[in-house]
């Protein structure tokens, strides 16, 4: 398949897709809106391999060896377990890799891919696509411009009322995602908490982990992403709420669910010595409040209006442009490390009954 | 084969400085141990030679190359790590050939590589095993044959054998002198059991709080020990520590008195707090001291718990009144000893000897100790070369009873 004539790239790399689920042909169709060369799919389900030819044109591969033959990168969107697998060879290869979140299914194998990253000349980028939200970006540049003062704590929500993904999928199974509403959705808060703190050092972690909707007969709900294969099918956590301390008592509340018994909450409240920004991470709304005492002592909220953006698009774009400039994004697998390593400190307290510190070893 | 120099190096987070200017020389070829207690500085120290961490301060140098600000895959080092990070898809000869492959070495190059690595670790005929068919002990050789096979400047090895059992390890110990002594290759080894370092090192660097407190080959740091930290945390069970003040002819503890002429003593004078150090083999019941050249005065001591370990035994000994400072001020000053008023002694375990039984030992002059309190630097060791004041050297006044 040749490139579309508005390719942005000069030489955009010959790309391909291992995992051709639902996020892998999301991500197939905005590699076409940036005008990059996709040139395959690898897939160990035949139908989904089937599918994904049919759609996009392209051979697809049951095993990863042919399509690493003919790539320059991949996008790797298979569950969270077969991460490690694929990149690893990639990088091997000297494939560029852009990897779903969250790095891996443990802090063992996202250890090891970290290492493996470290060896390779290729670029590894992790997807934490929020990042790239307009929202997300203004108040990053907020407060590098120091409008917000230092960051000393912020509020983390991504709290669903009722949205279990379909219970039987890998999502709902320990042995393939390695958790459940925190490692699909928790990385997520953890990581833009951690990139809003500009990744400081992560201390002591307590937090608790629960199991309490995805295990009922008659859990009730309005929409479900995927089938629904009932209770026997969900072994993980639905619920997560953990407090985080990092260097210079920085700390990061979290809160985290697949479903709770709460009005669903993106809010993200971003507290600095200076000023305060809020977000609301799928809506988009941001204010900064601040307080004055020039003229009058008073208080403002200003609001900040941007356009939406399509944040996959422009971490592909990100991705590539690392690629095209031969640098970039030396930090990715680094910071999504230390979001995992948040992740498995979340679960070791929650087991552990109690605070414990990162890392695990002294 | 490299020499690794550190000058300088400082590593600063947020609130805690995890190494504080840091100044190593380690020699082409050598084995160095960097040991102290967790938390102490060791593995961040080893982090910036391998470029897992940058520095906030210093430089650091592999050979003659400024690596400082050199990602770690460009410094010509490979590293082995307590958690043996084995790519569970990969087998033995995928993970042994891994960073071979990445370097687009021709197949013979890498096969030839991979089948001397395995003979060094003795992993014959186990290049298609997974991980998960393998024993801990295993996996950590293909981990070390993986490092091997890059042909490295330097090995780094991170706790490597703290994930196995007792006996693995210290046949792993023997396996890794075997092979510094085939690779002469440069070897620093970060551990926390002063058993690894002693046995394997060339030189050991004692680590406390960021900062090094020695750097010696073992005998030395167990002999000559710079400081109360090195006094304390080299040699197992750990050397006395009894508090004292320095007076006109020796030493005064709360309970006995050592005789040596106090004037060619440097840094301390008469009235300064000095706290003496003797190791648990160099106590001696007093007829058992007749044997040793240069035993103390008798001291009187009360037995207390015995711990018999089949080659030797260990006996507590109460030493009348402490009088000196408590343990947790010792402690302050990295003393790891029991407490003041307390002392060890190791005998041969066919000694007789009971609890609770009122006994007199001598110390072994030749190998007395004597600290700073205050600064914790060593200021002696071996009594016996300062001579003797001339005055009778005994318990004292207020000394512990004495009805042996």
């Amino acid at each position: 398949m040749t490139p579309p004539p508005n390719s942005t790239f000069e030489n955009p790399p010959r790309t391909g897709i291992v995992g051709l689920g639902n996020i892998g042909q999301y991500h197939a169709d905005r590699l076409l809106d940036l005008g990059v060369d996709l040139v395959g799919g690898m897939d160990v389900v035949a139908d989904a391999r089937e599918r994904f030819g049919r759609r996009y044109g392209v051979e697809t591969y049951e095993s990863h060896a042919p399509l690493y033959d003919t790539v320059d990168a991949v996008i790797i969107t298979t569950p969270n377990r077969y991460h490690e697998e694929y990149t690893v060879e990639a990088l091997e290869a000297g494939i560029h890799v852009l990897v779903e979140k969250p790095l891996a299914h443990s802090l063992e194998s996202a250890a090891r891919m970290l290492e493996a990253a470290h060896e390779s000349d290729a670029i590894c980028m992790v997807g934490f696509n929020n990042r790239f939200r307009n929202t997300v970006r203004i108040v990053r540049n907020r407060i590098e411009r120091g409008d917000l003062g230092e960051v000393k704590h912020i509020e983390a929500n991504y709290v669903r009322r009722r949205g279990v993904p379909g219970r039987g999928s890998w999502f709902t199974r320990r042995s393939v995602a390695g958790g459940g509403a925190l490692i699909d959705l928790g990385v997520h808060a953890i990581d833009l908490a951690l990139y809003l703190l500009e990744y400081p050092d992560i201390t002591e972690i307590n937090g608790v982990t629960r199991t309490e909707f995805g295990i009922r007969e008659d859990y009730a709900y309005l929409e479900m992403w995927g089938e629904d294969q009932g209770p026997d099918g969900f072994d993980v956590d639905d619920s997560a709420s953990a407090f985080v301390r990092c260097g210079g008592d920085r700390t990061i509340s979290l809160e985290v669910a697949w479903a709770t018994n709460r009005p669903a909450n993106h809010q993200f409240v971003v507290r600095g010595t200076e000023a305060a920004a809020t977000f609301d991470l799928l809506e988009g709304d941001l204010a900064i409040h601040s307080a004055s005492t020039t003229g009058i002592n008073h208080l403002e909220d200003t609001t900040v209006q941007a356009s939406q953006n399509d944040t996959h698009t422009d971490e592909q774009r990100a991705f590539f442009e690392a690629i095209d400039a031969g640098t970039g994004l030396e930090d990715s697998v680094d910071q999504a490390y230390a979001v995992q390593q948040v992740v498995d400190g979340i679960y070791r307290s929650s087991e552990h009954g109690g605070c414990v510190v990162v890392p695990e070893d002294d | 084969m490299a020499r690794v120099t550190l000058e300088h190096v400082t590593k600063q987070y947020e609130d805690v400085t995890a190494v504080d200017d840091m100044n190593l020389e380690i020699e082409d070829g050598e084995f160095v141990c960097l040991v102290g207690p967790s938390g102490c500085g060791k593995s961040t120290t080893m982090e910036t030679i391998a470029g897992l961490t940058k520095p906030t301060d210093g430089t650091i140098s592999i050979g003659e190359l400024d690596v400082t600000k050199l990602p770690p895959k460009d410094r010509g080092v490979a590293m082995v790590f307590q958690n043996i990070a084995l790519f569970p898809h990969m087998d033995v000869y995928d993970n042994i050939s891994f960073g071979l492959r990445l370097r687009d070495y021709d197949t013979d190059e890498i096969d030839r590589r991979v089948e001397r690595a395995t003979e060094i670790v003795q992993l014959d005929g186990m290049l298609d095993r997974m991980p998960d068919e393998m024993s801990g002990g295993q996996r950590q050789r293909v981990a070390i044959a993986r490092a091997i096979v890059r042909n490295p400047d330097v090995f780094l090895m991170d706790e490597p054998l703290a994930n196995l059992d007792a006996k693995l390890r210290v046949h792993m110990r023997t396996e890794l002198q075997r092979l510094h002594k085939e690779l002469d290759t440069t070897i620093i080894y970060v551990t926390h059991d002063q058993a690894e370092a002693m046995t394997m090192s060339d030189r050991i660097a004692v680590i406390n709080a960021g900062e090094l407190q020695q750097i010696d080959p073992p005998l030395v740091c167990y002999n000559e020990p710079s400081n109360l930290f090195v006094a304390g945390f080299i040699g197992s069970p750990s050397m006395n520590f009894v508090e004292g003040e320095l007076v006109d002819n020796g030493l005064q503890t709360g309970s006995f008195h050592i005789e040596f002429d106090t004037s060619s003593l440097v840094g301390v004078s008469v009235g300064d707090p000095v706290t003496l150090g003797i190791r648990p083999e160099d106590v001696y019941l007093v007829d058992r001291g007749r044997d040793i050249a240069a035993p103390t005065k008798p001291i009187p001591v009360e037995t207390d718990v015995l711990e018999p370990m089949g080659n030797e035994v260990f006996v507590y000994l109460r030493v009348g009144d402490s009088g000196g400072r408590s343990m947790a001020e010792a402690e302050e000053r990295g003393a790891t000893s029991g407490p003041t008023g307390q002392l060890l002694m190791s005998l041969d375990s066919d000694t007789e000897i009971m609890e609770d039984q009122a006994v007199e030992v001598v110390l072994d002059r030749t190998n007395l100790h004597l600290f700073d309190a205050d600064s914790g630097q060593a200021l002696v060791h071996g009594i016996e070369t300062l001579g003797r004041s001339g005055l009778g050297e005994g318990t004292t006044q207020t000394g512990a009873e004495t009805d042996t």
